[in-house]
């Protein structure tokens, strides 16, 4: 733990803003959708950070502005310490390098005209990585990583099943030898079975390479099981960010234990505690003022209405943002550091 | 989408001969399902061999002129009869389809190939986007007839300049075909893919986008070749088309239009052969609209 502390982490993500502008209108003010409105976290080496919330939320576009499919409208995303957020696309080529993305439909994500080798070799032959007859091995080698064959080199997407696609999708990933894969729900397009043995197969990946996470989703059961921390979002912003076993064990941020209720419970037995949400998602065109889960929050107050909260430490290594939660807890009462959800885990547990 | 695809897909299988004879059967029977494409690709060859081996076809020579056998009707000497100036009207149809399918044949290639360069450009890169729509809107606007009766008179009267007439008008249409391709296949995920991987950008259009157009692009050329082998004929007709010394069906028709009274095979013959040859071509479009991209079909179908 102290090890990772001391070196900066390897994805840094700090106040990332990404505005669309909605139908652009002569007589009208023009007007944005904010997709992600201010949020800031980081990916350590070998870790798996997850980021879920309901869709619509934001998630998906934090996770292409990290790919640079979407050019961040502000904010810094830190690759080994040097922000990519504004560079030209010849820039960001070496950078493609060290971040990649598996996709969350296996079928559109591979282009239906290649084969199998096609798809794999396309990263191997941009980045000039090898050549001739020690390609197709590479090749084969990296079918083989993820548990396909040579047999498959040569087959088109339409011949592979859903899982096996992923796989393939994965391969592509790795064939530039990342250290940190996007994964934008890789497994929501798949059957529980095959989401299964995918998990076993990114987990497999990580502790052979010591890959990165950043795993965007919504089905709380497979994040709780794969990922180190977790972060929730709702309307652009992060509510909640904490290890894994705090989210799950003791949410602080209303929304995350409304999440948590919305959880099928395996025991019939087991009775609810939380309502759960009413009502849907505001507009991100003309979001809530203050807390924007104010409309929906058992909680809210006067100041929630007003004023945004800000994200606060509420244990060590766990931050929300939320005003009624802060003043019920003695440890976030004390002024929040600089940046919220890192680096500060290992000083705090210490003091 | 999908059953396209499928389609595609088999039929390199279903040509793979396995035997002459079974292939043949299969051929045949692919062809039984598809009349359309059947009878428009076999009525069109019948006239490309005619046109192309007309100096075989015929001893006669195009421009060779017989006053004294002026207007004669069919005869064994004539097969078609003669025209005004006494040629032989046979050849002069035969030849004159060299012109008209020259001229179908070269607007299609070109309009395709600019109307694809153009449109993806434009749909690939939304800086130039707007510009270009606006220039193609702008070409859109130009009534046909007039531009080529403009360029036939400010520069000299060719087939060259006749096939530059039409092209422009067709270009904006494929330009606009290729861009909304375009812009549906970028926002596939395997393009934000190739993205992610590093992929140059020449090689994203010309690898994962530019497959997409083959199909709808081969149909909309056979409908350029139809709708340009007209327009060279109606232009021809109208006096600012080819040249009137070359014999194209336009110039046959023209030429014969004076004369309709006394010898109406003049007139006969090569407008028959140019309603025969754009049915043919649109008949092998319509097939091949419904066979290669299903979807373009119903669009097509619910405009007109």
């Amino acid at each position: 733990m102290s090890e990772a502390l001391s070196s900066p982490p390897l994805l840094q993500v700090d106040d990332l803003i990404v505005r669309y502008p909605v139908k652009k209108s002569l007589f009208k003010a023009r007007q944005h959708v904010h997709a992600v409105n201010g949020v800031s976290f980081h990916v350590r080496r070998g870790e798996t950070l997850a980021l879920v919330g309901e869709s619509g939320c934001g998630k998906t576009t934090v996770g292409r502005s990290i790919m640079r499919l979407v050019r961040p409208s502000s904010g810094s995303i830190r690759v080994d310490g040097i922000d990519i957020a504004s560079l030209s696309r010849r820039e960001l080529k070496p950078y493609r390098r060290k971040i990649q993305m598996v996709f969350q439909d296996p079928y559109a994500s591979l282009n239906p005209r290649m084969t199998a080798g096609q798809i794999i070799g396309e990263p191997l032959g941009n980045f000039d990585i090898v050549h001739g007859a020690d390609r197709e091995n590479r090749i084969i080698a990296l079918l083989e990583k993820v548990g396909l064959s040579r047999t498959h080199l040569h087959r088109y997407p339409h011949e592979f099943s859903g899982g096996q696609r992923q796989r393939l999708g994965i391969a592509r990933a790795l064939a530039v030898e990342p250290s940190l894969i996007v994964g934008d729900e890789p497994l929501s397009a798949l059957d529980v079975s095959v989401q299964a043995q995918i998990v076993n197969l990114l987990d497999h990946l990580q502790q052979e390479y010591g890959l990165s996470y950043l795993f965007i989703a919504h089905d709380l059961a497979v994040v709780q099981q794969i990922s180190h921390r977790v972060a929730v979002m709702y309307l652009g912003r992060i509510v909640e960010i904490g290890e894994t076993a705090d989210i799950f064990r003791s949410p602080i941020h209303p929304y995350t234990q409304a999440l948590l209720a919305a959880v099928p419970l395996p025991d019939p037995r087991k009775r609810r505690i939380i309502e759960p949400l009413r009502g849907e998602v505001p507009s991100p065109i003309a979001p809530p003022s203050g807390c924007a889960f104010h409309p929906r929050c058992a909680l809210a107050e006067d100041r929630c209405r007003r004023e945004a909260p800000q994200v606060q430490e509420f244990r060590s290594g766990h931050f929300a943002a939320c005003h009624v939660m802060a003043r019920n807890n003695e440890y976030a009462a004390r002024p929040s550091s600089r940046e919220h959800g890192f680096a500060r885990s290992g000083k705090i547990a210490n003091s | 989408m999908s059953s396209t695809k499928i389609l595609i897909s088999s039929d390199p299988a279903e040509a793979v001969p396995s035997g002459a004879a079974s292939s043949r059967k299969r051929i045949g029977r692919w062809l039984q399902r598809h009349p359309r494409i059947a009878f428009g690709a076999a009525l069109f060859s019948i006239i490309l061999v005619l046109t192309v081996f007309a100096p075989v076809l015929t001893s006669h020579d195009p421009l060779q002129m017989n006053p004294l056998n002026r207007l004669k009707p069919p005869s064994s000497e004539h097969f078609l009869g003669t025209d005004a100036l006494g040629r032989d009207v046979f050849t002069r149809t035969l030849y004159g389809g060299r012109a008209s399918l020259m001229v179908g044949f070269s607007v299609a290639i070109a309009a395709t190939l600019v109307g694809l360069a153009i449109g993806l450009v434009s749909g690939y890169f939304r800086a130039v986007d707007n510009v270009l729509m606006l220039i193609m809107t702008g070409l859109m606007s130009i009534p046909g007839i007039l531009l080529a009766i403009a360029m036939t008179t400010l520069s000299k009267a060719s087939l060259a300049t006749v096939i530059v007439a039409i092209v422009i008008p067709e270009v904006p249409r494929t330009a606009r075909l290729v861009r909304s391709i375009v812009l549906m296949i970028r926002e596939q995920p395997y393009v934000d893919a190739a993205i992610v991987t590093g992929t140059p950008v020449w090689r994203i259009l010309i690898r994962h986008i530019l497959p997409n157009t083959a199909a709808p692009l081969t149909v909309q050329a056979t409908f350029i070749c139809a709708s340009a082998i007209i327009v060279e004929a109606y232009l021809s007709f109208l006096g600012a088309g080819t040249p009137p010394e070359i014999p194209s069906w336009g110039n046959l028709i023209a030429e014969a239009r004076n004369y309709i009274r006394l010898a109406f095979w003049i007139l006969l013959y090569p407008g028959l052969l140019l309603g025969l040859t754009v049915l043919s071509v649109n008949l092998l479009g319509d097939g091949l609209r419904d066979l290669l991209d299903p979807r373009l079909a119903r669009q097509m179908k619910g405009r007109s």
